[in-house]
């Protein structure tokens, strides 16, 4: 009952912080970011964080990360706006809503289709959190019983994970991984005082910065695209009025199972390195689907089918944020750049963040939830206007994000080695992303590999190599990280040899766009 | 041999490559240095060489059934649309990346400040932008980094080079 208290205390204190003259401003600055982000087609989350990065550095850390986190949060919302009402969907997120949505519309519900996705995404955070609160005793009780080596072995484990999920081949997934490691040990020696990898390039000695890379490798490839597709959208709106307010929360009463069961799909995938936000959409779509009396119905305007993708949408955000304050392993690329964050500002992942930081962590959690919650209000109210800037054009876009990458490459280290670094890694980010070479495991990499080299450094000095023999969760992972590995190209080799694809293969190709 | 096969190949040797130097580069340094970049580079070096082994079996199973299908032909006009639709986005490609790279040299020359909203306004101009959207969005820009980011949040920009050139 006393762990039960403290944790209700802990939850009940993080939600009073969301509130507070520092944070709740900021949060609807990046609310509002989030919002535009998530309507343009092309943009997206991921060129949210690289935009609004530099911008945190300068906030105190809890309001900077609940900056970010709200921006993140929403831009899996106003996608649906363009989904349904266009046809066309904001980011990759949220493909599978706008295969209900759209005939929703067309129809003359799409006021019904939106409430409910507004609703099915406040509705999935919540089950996320209650799940968070849920299990959060047993994962109190798992990571006090984390030593030095258990932490290096669950960083490499997360690495993994993410390199064999984000992308066609395990392989190159990993290959990336290993090359954000490497990447995160150019540095200049402190015990010798020799440069490793930096020479004499003095920009390098501290390392290589965070903020231009993450810009260059996510960014410009994304901004390149939108300017040579030079989308902007065409399609005329069936239907803009603000309605079905009451019926949209109906329906996602009335289907309240499939709501829990998408918002937990949801919440594992996120939880799960290099899913992420695709993968949970069609997740919880493909439940819908399946536990339907009338399957057939679905791609024609069936409710229950923006319902689920939207919960299971929402729901992988918290999920994915909770391996990230943790354990240092992030759920997926945009967690990654969080706890990129969340170092710089001097944050640490680990046990205080469920002691006596849960107050903070909760605080994140009800970040989401509560950003969630306004913009589906923002959203309502301003569903007319934001319409219309679906219809920007790129011609406008494209100079306008470049121009603020190019000033945000260069405020963390104030240095035109920043702007020099954004341009290499932007080239070498679009011909990954063309190759299809996933570019989260390498960020993953040089993020969580200044963490894992403390590990590893701390895990030999204490315990020498014996922490690889004697300590039994090291073992358990490494079997974990073994099977990882090994059961993919097993499985690969097993359905080429029967000429099929196998499920995780064909899934995979959809986790890297939109996190 | 497709392009994008090429490029994975061109990939997987430079990261072999890669995790070789690394060795190197490292090998003088003490044990608790060299260590983490051995872990890394071995990670690299393991997948890049699963990585050949899966290229050159696709290449051979590829390779196996062309020669088992030598009429299978591609139909008529459809390859040279295909190439030319191609060709014509790489040099899109190129020329927005020149554009970047152009941005980058104006930067480094005369700063973000002016080099930005100068880049914006040209950029809008080559697109076909009404003049009026191009100099609101280039001047709100330079509003936007001078009030928020230079006044406000006390941001210095790097000094260009053109002002330590003429010594400004």
């Amino acid at each position: 009952m006393g762990e039960f208290a403290f944790i209700l205390t802990a939850a009940g204190a993080g939600l009073a912080q969301v509130f507070t003259g520092d944070i709740f401003p900021m949060m609807l600055v990046g609310i509002f970011v989030g919002m535009f982000l998530g309507l343009v087609p092309g943009l997206g989350g991921l060129i949210g964080f690289a935009l609004l990065i530099p911008f945190s550095l300068s906030m105190e850390p809890l309001v900077g990360i609940a900056f970010l986190l709200a921006m993140s949060a929403v831009t899996t919302q106003t996608d649906t706006i363009p989904a349904v009402i266009l046809g066309v969907p904001g980011t990759a997120a949220a493909m599978a809503t706008s295969l209900d949505g759209y005939p929703l519309a067309k129809k003359g519900q799409a006021g019904r289709a939106l409430c409910a996705s507004y609703y099915a995404s406040i509705f999935g955070t919540l089950v996320a959190t209650a799940l968070f609160l849920l299990f959060l005793p047993i994962l109190r009780a798992v990571i006090f019983a984390f030593g030095q080596p258990e932490f290096f072995m669950l960083v490499m484990l997360g690495l993994i994970l993410a390199g064999s999920l984000a992308g066609n081949s395990l392989a190159r997934g990993l290959i990336m991984a290993g090359f954000g490691l490497l990447l995160s040990t150019v540095t200049l020696e402190t015990s010798t005082g020799e440069p490793r990898f930096a020479g004499d390039i003095l920009y390098l000695w501290e390392g290589v910065p965070l903020l231009p890379v993450i810009l260059g490798i996510f960014a410009i490839p994304e901004v390149v695209d939108l300017a040579r597709r030079k989308v902007s959208i065409s399609a005329t709106a069936y239907d803009t009025r603000v309605s079905g307010l009451w019926w949209g929360l109906k329906d996602c009463i009335r289907n309240w199972w499939l709501i829990i069961k998408a918002g937990t799909l949801g919440t594992v995938a996120g939880f799960i390195p290099g899913l992420g936000g695709q993968v949970a959409e069609w997740l919880a779509y493909g439940s819908a689907v399946a536990s339907d009396k009338d399957p057939s119905s679905f791609g024609k305007g069936n409710i229950r089918g923006v319902i689920a993708p939207e919960a299971g949408t929402a729901a992988q955000k918290p999920g994915a944020l909770i391996p990230t304050i943790t354990f240092g392993i992030p759920g997926n690329g945009g967690m990654a750049i969080v706890l990129g964050v969340f170092l710089i500002l001097g944050l640490r992942p680990g046990p205080e963040m469920v002691t006596t930081k849960l107050d903070s962590t909760m605080m994140m959690v009800w970040v989401i939830v509560v950003a969630n919650v306004v913009a589906a209000i923002l959203a309502l109210l301003l569903q007319k206007w934001l319409v219309l800037l679906c219809y920007l054009r790129s011609s406008v876009i494209v100079p306008l994000v470049v121009g603020t990458m190019m000033v945000g490459a260069t405020m963390a280290n104030q240095s035109f080695g920043d702007v020099i670094l954004f341009f290499i890694f932007g080239v070498l980010g679009y011909v990954f992303k063309h190759a299809d070479w996933p570019r989260v495991p390498l960020i993953m990499g040089l993020i969580m590999g200044k963490l894992a080299e403390q590990y590893l450094f701390l895990s030999t000095n204490l315990h020498g190599f014996k922490w690889l023999t004697d300590r039994p969760i090291v073992w358990v992972i490494a079997v974990v990280i073994v099977a990882v590995v090994v059961v993919p190209a097993i499985k690969r080799a097993w359905y080429s040899s029967k000429g099929q694809q196998g499920f995780l293969t064909q899934e995979s190709t959809l986790s890297e766009d939109d996190k | 041999m497709t392009s994008s096969r090429l490029v994975d190949i061109v990939l997987t040797i430079s990261f072999c490559i890669l995790s070789i130097l690394a060795v190197i580069m490292v090998n003088e340094f003490p044990f608790r240095d060299k260590l983490f970049p051995y872990v890394a580079s071995a990670m690299i070096f393991l997948f890049a060489i699963v990585s050949c082994a899966s290229i050159y079996a696709d290449l051979r199973s590829s390779k196996n059934a062309a020669q088992n299908q030598p009429e299978n032909r591609p139909s008529e006009g459809r390859l040279g649309d295909g190439i030319a639709g191609v060709h014509q986005d790489i040099r899109i490609v190129l020329r927005l990346f020149g554009f970047i790279l152009l941005l980058v040299l104006l930067v480094l020359l005369i700063g973000h400040l002016i080099a930005i909203p100068l880049f914006i306004f040209v950029y809008m101009k080559m697109q076909n932008e009404p003049l009026w959207i191009a100099v609101i969005s280039a001047g709100g820009f330079f509003v936007f980094t001078w009030t928020i980011l230079v006044e406000t949040m006390n941001v210095a920009f790097p000094i260009p080079y053109l002002v330590d050139w003429l010594g400004l």
